[in-house]
């Protein structure tokens, strides 16, 4: 199978005002998303995974810089492209949600009529034909009264009805990638469950690629066929879906599929994972995980573990990856 | 075991241009000394609303609640404040309820000297030390500002300071909602450490259903005002009898591969306005079994088996 999109050896770091140091908040991440397959990004609030999906898209605030790496898709270096060409591919063969459709939504034009023009530019539609197309496809996602909708300003939408029309603009696109940051995390759960669904039929009808960057281990489960964890601007594991929750082996994983309440009796005690997360400035050295590991030895805290295959094709950063089938039930790792 | 709050028949509406805005509707409840009560719902379905009217923090339309079975209604200034010790909250973003001037001591000194507790000044520094031991914040952070913390830390600070007056039920509003999932199982640990210890009696209001189920006794559900089901948790989450809650368990993607299901049944819909609802059953217009009926009779609470209360014309089997 092909790859849409091939991430390598990518790092950014961020200025901070009054500090030298640049703070590398990506470092060196390779991920690959197959043709048609959605991957899942996942980790912890500050792990990069963001900042990964924007610097690949050129959208990096103006105190981020891509320090190095590449992105290739479709045989450009995403990283290398100037701002024009970047823009044309954002508009055209790649999409993105976010959790606030606000953002990506022109304020000052109707919902409708931010479709029906894409439709126009992309489809060759006379205005009256990209209309009618326009309610269809609002429709088709799932927004109440399409008539009286396509007239409406995105601020007149609820978060789900705004979701929903980014959704549709993607479907118009038929767009190669989809990248997705966090979609339905500000969205209800009756919600949220339609917008997965929504895309997953889209994907299944354009053969769009989807790159799901979330923290939540349940989207993951839902949508994902493989997944990639990150963990200090690090990945850290790597395997597909059904592998990395029946036996995910970084301790880093284990511990956040641990600490979830999953069918736990009440009375018994979640898994903590200790500590908290790394300061960008100030990274341990050797492995990143190894000051909040239960498992780390010396040797931990002074060499750095490589990113290795421990079967087919399943990654995992860490010197003494586990082996085990999860315990499910806060018994430890 | 015995009752430690009651509400009777609590309405709360607010008038808004063009209509009333229907927050809580008839709902009538108790909850046990010494149990956690889950309440879920989905976004403007009056949970946060339900919960401040039973510390009084808002005025019912009407309805009453009885916390230790003194009716709140009859009690005033330094009285309900008195008997309000007794009821305390943490919210769900703890930094926006944290004075960002005052130091973490303070901030949970701050109910001991409204209730003047402690003699001096150097007691009340002691009690707050120990609180601060309890959450497990170490206490030399005694003299720190909130933006020094982290959102989990931030989440202890306005835990001790619900203990500060040493509190019978504490309403928990979303209290893990804004947290990573390491932190929120910290969290989740602490509350559940703090019961045990003190014999606690919990409210917690969540959207998380996965996180309530691990948490609660017995769980109500709410839609657009109104209470749908309210049973004791294994029972609810293994057979539902309402409509929306068997949707709504559904609909939580589930953090297990092997258990993807692409065809089940979705709710369907935006979530409804709790202005100028419908008539009868507010859950109608999104049911897949609504009939006549539904429009014209309000169902009530009923008792289906022991202890699983439903409001449906249609319970599930």
């Amino acid at each position: 199978m092909s790859n849409i999109l091939e991430i390598k050896n990518l790092s950014v770091s961020f200025a901070s005002d009054g500090i030298k140091e640049r703070a590398i908040a990506v470092n060196g991440v390779d991920i690959d998303i197959p043709q048609g397959r959605t991957v899942g990004l996942v980790g912890e609030s500050g792990c990069g995974k963001s900042v990964t999906s924007l610097a690949v898209m050129g959208l990096l605030a103006d105190n981020g810089r891509v320090e190095g790496g590449e992105a290739m898709f479709g045989g450009q270096d995403l990283l290398k492209l100037p701002d024009r060409e970047l823009r044309r591919i954002r508009g055209n063969r790649i999409s993105m949600i976010f959790q606030e459709p606000m953002t990506s939504l022109n304020p000052v034009i109707t919902a409708g009529k931010q479709v029906a023009e894409a439709l126009r530019l992309h489809a060759g539609l006379d205005a009256a034909a990209a209309k009618a197309r326009t309610i269809e496809i609002f429709e088709k996602v799932g927004i109440p009264e399409p008539e009286r909708r396509f007239g409406c300003y995105p601020h007149q939408l609820s978060g789900g009805l705004r979701q929903r029309v980014m959704i549709g603009m993607a479907m118009v696109m038929k767009p190669d990638l989809l990248i997705a940051d966090e979609p339905t995390t500000a969205l209800d759960v009756s919600i949220e469950a339609q917008i997965l669904r929504l895309m997953r039929d889209l994907q299944r009808e354009s053969g769009t690629s989807i790159l799901m960057i979330t923290h939540n281990l349940g989207v993951v489960a839902e949508l994902c066929d493989e997944v990639y964890v990150m963990y200090a601007g690090e990945v850290v594991e790597r395997a597909d879906v059904m592998t990395l929750f029946s036996q995910c082996a970084h301790p880093y994983t284990r511990g956040l599929m641990a600490s979830l309440p999953r069918m736990t009796p009440k009375g018994r005690r979640l898994y903590n994972i200790q500590g908290t997360v790394p300061n960008l400035r100030a990274m341990p050295a050797g492995c990143r995980f190894s000051p909040r590991c239960e498992f780390a030895r010396e040797r931990c805290k002074t060499e750095k573990p490589p990113l290795v295959d421990v079967g087919n094709g399943h990654l995992c950063r860490c010197f003494e990856p586990r082996t085990t089938p999860i315990a499910w039930g806060g018994d430890g790792l | 075991m015995s009752e430690l709050l009651r509400a009777e028949r609590l309405v709360k509406e607010f008038p808004v241009k063009g209509g009333v805005v229907h927050a809580v509707s008839d709902v009538s409840f108790a909850i046990e000394k010494g149990e956690t009560l889950g309440l879920v719902g989905e976004s403007g379905c009056g949970k946060s609303t339900l919960g401040k009217l039973l510390l009084d923090l808002i005025p019912p339309t009407s309805g009453k609640v009885f916390f230790n079975g003194e009716d709140l209604s009859l009690y005033k200034g330094e009285a309900l404040r008195e008997l309000r010790r007794g009821m305390q909250m943490i919210f769900q973003d703890p930094y926006a309820s944290l004075d960002p001037r005052l130091s973490v001591g303070r901030i949970i000194a701050e109910p001991l000297t409204a209730h003047r507790i402690g003699d001096s000044r150097e007691e009340r520094a002691a009690i707050v030390r120990d609180l601060m031991e309890q959450v497990g914040l170490r206490p030399e952070f005694y003299s720190r500002y909130p933006h020094q913390f982290s959102g989990g830390q931030r989440q202890r600070i306005g835990i001790a300071r619900a203990l500060a007056l040493n509190p019978e039920l504490i309403i928990c509003d979303e209290p893990v909602s804004a947290l990573d999932v390491s932190i929120q199982a910290q969290i989740l640990n602490l509350l559940g450490d703090l019961q045990r210890q003190r014999g606690l009696t919990y409210l917690f209001i969540s959207h998380d259903l996965n996180v309530v189920r691990y948490l609660s006794d017995r769980v109500m559900v709410m839609f657009l005002g109104q209470l749908c089901e309210l049973s004791d948790t294994p029972s609810l989450y293994e057979s539902p009898r309402h409509p929306y809650t068997r949707f709504l368990l559904d609909a939580v993607p589930q953090p297990d591969p092997t258990r993807r299901d692409e065809n089940r049944a979705l709710l369907m819909g935006e979530v409804s306005s709790p202005v100028n609802p419908p008539s009868g059953c507010r859950f109608r217009l999104r049911c897949p079994y609504a009939d006549a009926r539904c429009a014209e009779q309000k169902p009530e609470l009923t008792e289906l088996a022991p202890g699983h209360f439903c409001a449906c014309h249609h319970p599930l089997g």
